[in-house]
């Protein structure tokens, strides 16, 4: 089963369009969902939740028609969501959120919310108003996690975290992808995060999917060539996806397979995949 | 919906001014309204307490929305497993809590007057039905619609001082039935109490159907 399938989705506002987006997230992957600021990954994102309502399309969250107000709740139980700002009462400790969301979800597990409190060194005699921006975050990372949720979603959920807070968080995740039935939607602007881990990656620029592709057969298909302007030229253009030219020569995003023999390809990491396509784009 | 209702009921206990205004002052005006009635003071005097008192437990109840956009939370259970009806139903409810917590405050204290041998009267019943029902379901009514429905928070505020300021001449209109503490016309004090839970019910069903397809963000 799938965990997300959304097609076509489609919403506007007054100046930025989210424009029939369609992707799939197969279940026990990882997908990053790539985007500089204002792409719409947000928006995404708050479409796939029904906190704002879709203009068309359609949304599935781990089988059930998340138009459908009451599948999506039941999907819900199911789901652990991180938004770039957790929104909890500011005047909560651990054991009054721990109260109210062992009656909000049927599987909330409070000795496993009090041991990822333990885990990220949470204060629990702290109100949430008073903890710092990265405790707030680990705080809605550790109720995400707190009642068995099999997919996560994730908006920005890394952002404001220190380096070594994002690689403990970056271990969480790839423990809870261990089950083969997890799965994890994170979206980030920090593109060297999300490499890491992500089986697959979709890249927003400005409200459109460019694509969305398995990271292994991107990193495959493409690479960087370095040769002279003069060579480039020659390339047939629907090859080259994105190129900088410099002083001493061009650099291109090129497809492997139309470089001719004789010039090196070297490999390509997500994050200048990306600069290139949104660069080319502009 | 019922972590929901846990949430509010929470908070209004532990945020410093929601704790104010429907826990604390509400007990200090009660015990006041009950030494006032022993040691003696003009019985009209005391019934005051059953104005301010209901009233600012009816606000506090209200602190509950503003606080969740404060906090984001209005966002955040959006990603929680809470339908959007369970949204709305669990702030309607809340409300009705609130309204039993004033009835069960003010009734205590009518008792303990009877216990006390101070006359109470049918007017004083009347102003504790009217008062402990009306203040917080007409806020309510008013209120709840414009916090769900309603995201400019200039809008919000205009808004709520115009209606504000309707229920504020309501409200003006009922004391001019009341004279040195006593209502006068009881019959009308009553319907008037009717209409503000019509308004109540009208108002959530309203809340229910346009929150369906309002965007949150």
């Amino acid at each position: 089963m799938d965990a997300i399938e959304i097609s076509g989705l489609t919403k506007s506002y007054k100046d930025f369009k989210l424009d029939n987006v369609s992707l799939t997230l197969p279940g026990g992957c990882i997908m990053g969902l790539i985007g500089e600021n204002g792409a719409g990954k947000s928006t995404l994102i708050n479409l796939i939740l029904g906190i704002s309502r879709a203009e068309s399309g359609s949304v599935k969250l781990l089988g059930r028609n998340a138009m459908n107000d009451n599948d999506l709740k039941l999907a819900k139980e199911d789901i652990g969501v991180v938004l770039d700002n957790v929104g909890l009462p500011l005047s909560f400790k651990a054991k009054h959120i721990n109260d109210v969301m062992d009656t909000i979800y049927k599987n909330w597990d409070e000795q496993e919310f009090y041991g990822y409190l333990k885990r990220f060194d949470l204060p629990e005699n702290k109100a949430f108003g008073k903890l710092s921006n990265g405790m707030k975050m680990k705080m809605g990372i550790a109720i995400a996690l707190s009642h068995k949720a099999k997919l996560l979603i994730l908006d920005e959920a890394t952002n404001g975290l220190d380096p070594v807070i994002r690689d403990e968080i970056t271990d969480v995740f790839n423990e809870f992808t261990r089950d083969e039935s997890h799965s994890i939607l994170i979206s980030s602007h920090i593109v060297s995060d999300l490499e890491k881990i992500c089986d697959y990656v979709a890249f927003l620029h400005k409200g459109k999917l460019m694509l969305c592709e398995e990271k292994d057969i991107l990193l495959e298909q493409y690479g960087i060539l370095q040769c002279s302007e003069q060579q480039l030229e020659e390339l047939d253009h629907k090859s080259v996806i994105g190129k900088k030219l410099g002083r001493y020569g061009a650099q291109a995003l090129i497809k492997r397979s139309a470089v001719p023999k004789g010039l090196t390809v070297s490999p390509v990491t997500i994050e200048e995949l990306f600069v290139y396509m949104i660069k080319e784009e502009q | 919906m019922s972590g929901l209702i846990k949430k509010d009921i929470y908070e209004a206990c532990r945020s410093g001014a929601n704790k104010l205004l429907t826990i604390i002052t509400p007990c200090i005006i009660a015990i006041t309204m009950l030494l006032g009635e022993i040691l003696g003071r003009d019985h009209s005097v005391s019934m005051v307490g059953l104005f301010f008192s209901p009233l600012m437990v009816g606000i506090g109840c209200l602190g509950s929305t503003t606080s969740d956009s404060v906090s984001r939370w209005n966002v955040y259970s959006m990603t929680t497993p809470c339908s959007r009806s369970d949204i709305v139903n669990a702030k309607y409810i809340f409300s009705l809590i609130c309204q039993l917590y004033n009835m069960a405050l003010h009734g205590l204290i009518l008792l303990l007057l009877y216990i006390f041998d101070t006359p109470v009267s049918a007017s004083d019943l009347t102003w504790f039905l009217m008062m402990t029902v009306s203040s917080t379901m007409l806020l309510a009514a008013v209120f709840f619609p414009i916090n769900l429905l309603i995201r400019d928070r200039t809008a919000k505020s205009v808004l709520g001082a115009l209606i504000g300021g309707i229920a504020g001449s309501v409200y003006s209109i009922v004391m001019t039935n009341v004279i040195d503490g006593e209502i006068v016309d009881r019959k009308a004090a009553l319907i008037m109490t009717a209409v503000f839970a019509v308004m109540f019910i009208l108002s959530w069903i309203i809340s229910l159907n346009a929150f369906k397809n309002r965007d949150v963000v």
